[in-house]
């Protein structure tokens, strides 16, 4: 029985997204807030297909069959749509609940990948990520003890500039 | 600036309040636990957000759009066997029982259908029998192990996910098997819906095609013989094996007669002239080799009639007097056990009594009747039953008639 770290973590994870469905209810009512920057976010998986030439390979359908120990492949588009050029343009994703984050799996060109244990208080690339264990001592955190990824883009978002992040998790 | 401060801190010990609130509901609610997975109709969200600077200042931080799909019903069982090596059985019994698990590693609460059926011998003997009468129960809970009057249904009734329930194949065991034989027998599983207390669900049916919004079934069991067609990956079943080995006692009787004496020619080649004693000894011997121990109830021979009446005090041969007390004319002797008359004669009178061997106090003839349970009592230490003769054990029966 733990109540500090992970477990505990989760428990928090559990209340923010909770507070999260109360906000994305409300999003339907009150318009989504207008801005110089659209986000679209996709869920897809990869689902084994015979191709024409009879040879197996991988197609990303949208997640909707899926059950645990499946993979889930996340990907966030961003585009400038303002006028005017976006700097600092920081991209954030918590790890879904019920998710696991995949090691290694996040990606974006021109961003500077970091990751959060502690709900999005403090971000750290992975070597730097440590967690206090229910003995109360320090170790390096695991994957499983992330909580959000944050994608930093390295330049300026030109007007009409786009990309994508993206990250792999698997269902608990 | 400091006002807001300490409402923050209001805000986040009320967090923390009811994060250890949820915390222990979580914590006395049933497990969850990962192995089966998150339970299925749980939605998976997920909603990213873009913080950005424009002109130098800071915008309001916009959410994308929220991504949200259904978990499916995961199928998936394991079927186990308890033992790990034969079950022994004796010949002549009924409800007999192998003993499975049934997990249930799918992420939904499901039935299980049991079923059994004849298999191969998983523990390297060779299958040479079926046992009769097979069926298949789950465990009630009431009582722990098969119980016959109360672990009666034929499916597992509400299996929640990555519970373990106990599942029997119950059978008979045929009168003619001797020792070494070997019935194998197969526990199979298929997950049904679970349909509440009491009832069988449906057949699971896996979804083909596009998915739907609903929760779609997806079988994930293994293959349970890797390779044979008894059971395929991915059909919602799951089957063990299990085996019966019969152990049954070998014995054999012997009955010798030996002319001992006559009043002429006493013990110098007797002959069969009336006078005469005659010596019968009849031994009952369990096989070194045997598998169980015999549990012996009588032995009775009926002496010839007309010819033979008993000797009521068991003669020496040489002397002509009686070998133990005058009447004690039966002796019993038992060889290769750790029972505490092992060495020691142990002799009963020829009078219709109860101590153990009678004879019906005929004039001639007559029936001589050994009562095992009497002859071969209880004894807790070093542990006999009554009556029983274990493997590599003999109980011999002495006594004489006299020729008239």
């Amino acid at each position: 029985m733990k109540i500090g770290g992970y477990k505990m973590k989760r428990y928090v994870l559990i209340m923010l997204a909770a507070l999260l469905t109360a906000l994305v209810a409300n999003s339907a009512v009150w318009a989504q807030p207008k801005g110089n920057i659209e986000l679209k976010a996709v869920a897809e998986v990869e689902m084994e297909v015979i191709n024409a030439k009879g040879e197996k390979e991988l197609k990303r359908v949208p997640a909707a069959r899926v059950v645990p120990g499946d993979f889930v492949i996340y990907t966030i588009y961003y585009a400038n749509v303002g006028k005017e050029p976006a700097d600092k343009v920081v991209i954030t994703n918590p790890v879904p609940e019920h998710m696991r984050y995949e090691d290694g799996s996040a990606s974006g060109e021109g961003t500077r990948i970091t990751f959060s244990v502690d709900e999005g208080k403090r971000y750290e690339v992975p070597a730097n990520l440590t967690i206090v264990g229910a003995d109360g001592k320090k170790r390096p955190a695991k994957v499983s003890d992330y909580t959000h990824i944050r994608w930093t883009v390295q330049k300026s978002l030109a007007p009409e500039g786009k990309g994508r992040v993206s990250f792999r998790a698997q269902l608990e | 600036m400091k006002q807001r401060r300490n409402r923050m801190k209001t805000l986040q010990k009320l967090l923390m309040m009811c994060t250890l609130f949820v915390g222990m509901m979580v914590m006395i609610m049933p497990q969850v636990a990962w192995a089966a997975g998150t339970a299925s109709d749980t939605d998976i969200m997920n909603q990213a957000t873009v913080s950005f600077d424009v002109g130098g200042s800071a915008q309001t931080p916009i959410p994308s759009n929220t991504t949200t799909f259904k978990v499916d019903n995961k199928v998936d069982l394991v079927v186990a066997e308890v033992s790990a090596g034969y079950t022994d059985v004796n010949p002549n019994t009924t409800n007999q029982v192998l003993t499975f698990t049934v997990q249930n590693n799918g992420n939904t609460t499901q039935d299980f259908v049991l079923s059994a059926a004849a298999g191969a011998d998983p523990f390297g003997g060779t299958d040479n029998f079926d046992a009769s009468n097979v069926r298949a129960f789950a465990e009630s809970g009431v009582t722990a192990d098969y119980q016959a009057g109360e672990d009666t249904a034929t499916f597992i009734d509400e299996l929640a996910a990555d519970g373990v329930a106990t599942a029997y194949v119950v059978a008979d065991i045929p009168l003619d098997q001797s020792s070494g034989d070997i019935a194998a027998h197969t526990l199979t599983a298929t997950a049904r819906a679970g349909a509440g207390t009491g009832s069988l669900g449906a057949v699971l049916v896996e979804t083909v095609g596009p998915d739907t919004a609903g929760v779609d079934i997806v079988f994930a069991d293994g293959d349970a013989d890797g390779v044979g067609a008894a059971d395929i990956a991915r059909n919602a079943s799951y089957f063990n094996t299990d085996a019966f080995r019969v152990l049954s006692s070998q014995l054999t009787i012997a009955k010798t007669s030996t002319l001992i004496r006559d009043p002429f020619n006493l013990i110098n080649n007797p002959k069969h002239i009336p006078g005469a004693y005659m010596q019968y000894v009849v031994t009952i011997s369990n096989a070194v080799g045997a598998g169980a121990s015999a549990t012996l109830t009588a032995i009775t021979d009926t002496l010839e009639v007309t010819n033979t009446a008993i000797d009521p005090d068991l003669i020496v041969a040489a002397t002509g007097n009686p070998e133990s007390a005058a009447g004690s004319g039966f002796r019993v002797d038992l060889v290769g056990t750790t029972r505490g008359s092992q060495g020691t004669p142990q002799y009963f009178t020829t009078t219709s009594s109860v101590d153990g061997v009678d004879h019906d106090e005929s004039t001639t003839g007559g029936t001589v009747t050994a009562t095992m349970a009497a002859v071969l009592p209880v004894e807790v230490i070093p542990g006999y039953t009554a009556g029983e003769l274990k493997p590599g054990e003999s109980v011999t029966l002495t006594f004489n008639v006299i020729i008239q």
